[in-house]
């Protein structure tokens, strides 16, 4: 068994520590003045000093128990990295210690079964001197073991220790909620398969997995609106709207085209259908696609127990050389071609259907559009200070504007 | 009874502590990116749920921070307006 050494950085830890310890001193001196400012002989002259007196009345008493956070991670953190910094060293030494008796153990081998080929008896002096060198090496092995083990228990203690601590200071009246966490955690989840879904060329049960993971996160921006009034309404509503845009868009295009079909090239029109029976039409091929679309989730099971029939093969003879490159653009003009196909034959459709569907048609084509487009022009809006910027908490930067209003 | 008197560069100074310190909590001490930092325990694990694990509150707190610096700094800047006025009304000037 090689000894392993102890992964870690003591200076970083402390630094952390130092950072947890500024924020706690920080809180802490504010909350003293706001404790001195909200006694109980203070007035105000002023109807602006006034109104600061009514807020600093109503202002919850949280701050102490923020202080008390920090202010126990930082020992907390402390603590371990000391033990960290110590039996890092120790472990290093076992470790360095046991590398060099193996060295010398192995070396001694070699010199045993030199001497044993040249046929100096194994209970000759040279041979029991070495044999007895070789055991020293490998009590020391043994040794650096007993340390390396020790240590590394050594630390195991304290850094379960400072879990403990954290975790008991985590357990006040600051804790989020079971149903905020949970909705948050949908939050997660949902953006997270929205994001594999959006991935181009992704296969069709990935894509159904983006859409269910849209959905996710729209139903736990809603929860998290409406229960905790966490969020931006507005920002929902465009989501939802761009949404709905693009559902509206497929439908009227679908609906257009309802009541006839491209019988070898020629555009034959079964029915004649009213603006409104159109979008009722297209509405429903909408949702049947739809459903089509997340019908292999059902599958899933199955194609987990029968993973080969997903991975695409060769027919027989087909040429075995094509380059990447070269398949990628044959693909992606094959699939133009189709794509200009299918939309020549709806607006061919749309066409003969009347001067209405036409319209339904193009009008359909632009909210598509318009849904794409949309989508990317929202997100390239700067937001005016992120909700929730990710800090280092080495080097804590400060986000702009006002944080984000809860309840 | 005892009188304190603040004067007003004291609220002012206070509001703007205030909202730097609303800044600061309304942001989240990320300790990913030192996580290699603690060892292989749980200690990082436990650490993260300490300080990310009171986002609701946090965002209150925050958001009271915000209100409270902007009431002192509304409070701070009448009491010197006022205080240039009275300066002004005596011929003197202010600093």
């Amino acid at each position: 068994m090689i000894l392993a050494p102890l992964p870690g950085h003591a200076p970083t830890m402390l630094l952390v520590a130092d950072e947890l310890d500024r924020r706690a001193s920080t809180l802490a001196a504010t909350a003293a003045v706001l404790a001195r400012l909200r006694s109980r002989g203070t007035s105000w002259d002023s109807p602006a000093g006034e109104a600061f007196g009514r807020l600093l009345a109503s202002m919850p008493p949280h701050l102490d128990l923020v202080v008390d956070r920090y202010a126990v991670a930082a020992d907390a953190l402390r603590h371990l990295a000391a033990v960290l910094e110590e039996e890092q060293a120790v472990i290093q030494r076992a470790v360095d210690e046991e590398i060099d008796a193996r060295a010398h153990v192995d070396a001694i081998e070699t010199e045993i079964i030199a001497l044993l080929d040249l046929g100096v008896p194994r209970e000759s002096v040279e041979v029991q001197g070495a044999l007895t060198r070789q055991r020293a090496h490998l009590a020391r092995i043994v040794d650096a073991q007993d340390r390396h083990r020790a240590a590394w228990e050594r630390y195991a203690a304290a850094d379960e220790m400072c879990t403990s601590r954290l975790r008991a200071a985590a357990e006040d009246r600051l804790a989020d909620p079971l149903a905020y966490r949970g909705l948050h955690a949908i939050h997660d989840l949902g953006e997270g398969l929205a994001a594999v879904g959006a991935m181009a060329g992704a296969h069709p049960l990935v894509r159904a997995l983006g859409v269910a993971g849209g959905a996710l996160t729209v139903v736990a921006d809603v929860g998290l609106l409406a229960g905790y009034r966490e969020g931006d309404a507005l920002g929902l509503a465009v989501d939802g709207a761009l949404a709905f845009t693009g559902g509206l868009g497929s439908a009227f295009m679908r609906g257009a085209t309802q009541g006839g079909r491209v019988l070898g090239g020629v555009v034959v029109v079964d029915r004649t259908l009213s603006v409104q029976a159109r979008i009722r039409a297209g509405w429903g091929t909408v949702l049947k696609e739809a459903v089509n679309d997340l019908r292999p989730l059902a599958r899933i099971g199955e194609s987990v127990r029968t993973p080969i029939a997903w991975v695409p093969r060769f027919k027989e003879g087909a040429p075995k050389a094509f380059s990447a490159l070269w398949l990628r653009e044959k693909a992606a003009l094959l699939t133009l071609e189709k794509q200009r196909a299918a939309l020549s034959a709806q607006v061919a459709l749309a066409t003969a259907a009347g001067r209405e569907a036409r319209q339904l048609w193009f009008g359909g084509a632009a909210l598509s559009v318009a849904a794409k487009v949309g989508d990317q022009v929202v997100d390239r809006i700067p937001m005016r200070g992120s909700p929730d910027p990710p800090v280092s908490s080495r080097v804590c930067q400060r986000a702009p504007g006002p944080p984000p209003r809860a309840p | 009874m005892a009188q304190l008197r603040v004067d007003p560069e004291t609220i002012l100074d206070l509001g703007r502590s205030l909202l730097l310190l609303s800044q600061e909590t309304a942001t989240e001490p990320d300790v990913a990116a030192d996580r290699w930092a603690f060892g292989p325990g749980q200690a990082a694990a436990a650490l993260d749920e300490l300080l990310c694990g009171w986002r609701l509150e946090r965002l209150r707190l925050a958001h009271s921070l915000y209100d409270l610096g902007d009431a002192a700094g509304c409070a701070g800047a009448a009491y010197v307006s006022v205080d240039e006025g009275v300066a002004r009304l005596w011929g003197g000037t202010m600093s």
